[in-house]
């Protein structure tokens, strides 16, 4: 009588995964050794205890979580911006009412032109802008800042007359603190320094540059000005400097849109959004090369 | 057109990665009662097996856009889950005070409870399931994920392997070398207490 085979060789046998004449021999063994025919149904055995554990039907309450983790992602992904202001919470706005659905904040891509009405367009061209080197920036980030810093997301609404309904759906630039005082003859020196350190500039040009992180909540009006002052001037708006301009070294925003190659940079006084005539609120103006 | 729910899995997930709304809970409510199944077997308790299928969910909520199309969108759903339960089961493995050994205490307390005489038939019925997974936490995870998609759940072996992304033969050379080493721990769990209902034949339950 040859050896017995191990239970492995039984199990691989019962498999039909041994090679030919080891098949044969296992097979011929068997025909004559009742303890490997035995142990070779026990294999059956452990597949059929297995097939026989009991498992519960999925319990009702399991079902619901399910149904609300599902329903809490999908209000996620339409609300762009969650409470990143205490004058815009989206708290308690989400997803209702939006016809359109923003480009999701952590999966921008996949989201096809084809479904996105012409006024997104506008915007998706800002981010796609602004692009690269948010993604770089976002890099850098813990995943918690990831969740809160809004890369540059669409525009809903068009009228925009009235400060921004807190709907979440607003165009959101990144807002940075340079602490640079702009003046009016260093202003290009200047704006082109502030991208660089940026976010939306991309990884820093030179090594003794230092990156600077978004700021958080952004502060009040600077959505509404950043939306205002695009329309005026058909343009959007990506990155905001909290800054100072001129002598008094009073307090400025600086706002910066990509045209092509350059950034087109306006300095604003921060009362921008409060009624009466944007175009006026803008203290100087230049543009700057893009990184 | 307002039959979201007739519409094709595959229909339903490019528009859940357009940014509709209602596509993805249409898809999870027609695949969850088949995926719970596997992540309950695969992780032996209800709680966990909810943790994983959250997990899972969320991912394939988040990873729709990278659907190439390869699968079915099941198979695809399938595997999200099994790689959830994958993680969870190796940081099990990694983390020795889990309820791997709550289970062990209890099959212990119930072997007790029963030797006291109290509720046997329950106290057996569970020692049952908890030998059964406290077995299957023995093996290594790539065979205890294929004897569970095959032999607890029923799975084809062709099924299986794309499910887990290897080749046939791999799927049953993993359930074969599982099968046996579960062999001391589960003959018993027929043989002895059942004489009666030994031995259906071989190869009655390794059709493929």
């Amino acid at each position: 009588m040859t050896s017995h085979p191990d239970v492995e060789a039984l199990a691989f046998f019962a498999e039909e995964l041994l090679e030919p004449d080891e098949e044969r021999t296992v097979a011929s063994h068997i025909d004559t050794c009742a303890t490997c025919a035995s142990t070779l149904d026990e294999l059956t055995g452990v597949g059929e205890a297995l097939a026989a554990a009991p498992a519960p039907a999925m319990p009702r309450d399991v079902a619901d979580l399910l149904d609300r983790r599902i329903a809490e992602a999908v209000r996620e992904r339409a609300a762009e911006s969650p409470a990143r202001d205490d004058a815009a919470p989206a708290a308690g706005a989400p997803a209702s009412g939006a016809t359109v659905v923003p480009l999701s904040r952590r999966r921008r891509r996949g989201h096809g032109p084809g479904f996105m009405p012409k006024l997104m367009m506008v915007a998706a061209a800002a981010v796609v802008i602004g692009g690269g080197g948010a993604a770089v920036f976002n890099g850098m980030l813990s995943p918690a800042a990831d969740q809160s810093s809004g890369v540059a997301a669409p525009l809903q609404e068009e009228g925009g007359g009235e400060a921004a309904p807190e709907a979440a759906q607003s165009y959101t630039p990144q807002v940075v603190r340079s602490e640079t005082v702009y003046t009016d003859a260093s202003l290009p020196e200047q704006a082109a320094l502030t991208l660089d350190r940026s976010p939306v500039g991309g990884a820093p040009s030179s090594e003794g540059v230092e990156p600077m992180a978004p700021v958080e909540p952004v502060p009040a009006g600077v959505e509404e000005c950043a939306l205002l002052l695009g329309e005026e001037f058909g343009t959007r708006f990506t990155l905001v400097d909290d800054a100072s301009y001129g002598d008094g070294g009073s307090r400025a925003w600086v706002l910066f849109a990509p045209r092509g190659e350059r950034y087109e940079v306006y300095v604003v006084d921060p009362r921008c959004a409060q009624g009466g005539d944007t175009a006026k609120s803008v203290l100087d103006q230049g543009t700057v090369q893009a990184p | 057109m307002d039959a979201v729910q007739e519409l094709p899995d595959r229909e339903l997930l490019t528009r859940h990665a357009q940014g509709d709304d209602q596509a993805f809970a249409v898809l999870v409510r027609r695949h969850r009662e088949r995926l719970w199944a596997v992540a309950v077997r695969m992780m032996g308790d209800p709680e966990e097996a909810s943790d994983a299928l959250q997990d899972a969910f969320l991912s394939a909520f988040r990873a729709a856009d990278r659907f190439r199309g390869e699968s079915q969108v099941s198979t695809w759903m399938h595997r999200i889950v099994v790689n959830a339960c994958h993680d969870r089961l190796r940081r099990r493995k990694v983390r020795p005070a889990t309820p791997t050994e709550d289970s062990t205490l209890d099959v212990m307390s119930n072997e007790r409870l029963g030797r006291m005489g109290g509720a046997p038939d329950h106290a057996s019925q569970t020692e049952a399931r908890m030998d059964v997974h406290a077995a299957l936490e023995l093996l290594p995870l790539d065979q205890r994920m294929a004897l569970t998609l095959v032999d607890m759940l029923g799975y084809r072996v062709e099924e299986a392997a794309e499910i887990l992304d290897v080749a046939s033969g791999t799927v049953k050379s993993r359930c074969a070398r599982g099968r046996a080493k579960l062999l001391p721990s589960l003959a018993h769990l027929r043989n002895p207490q059942h004489p009666g209902d030994v031995t259906t034949g071989r190869g009655g339950a390794n059709p493929s």
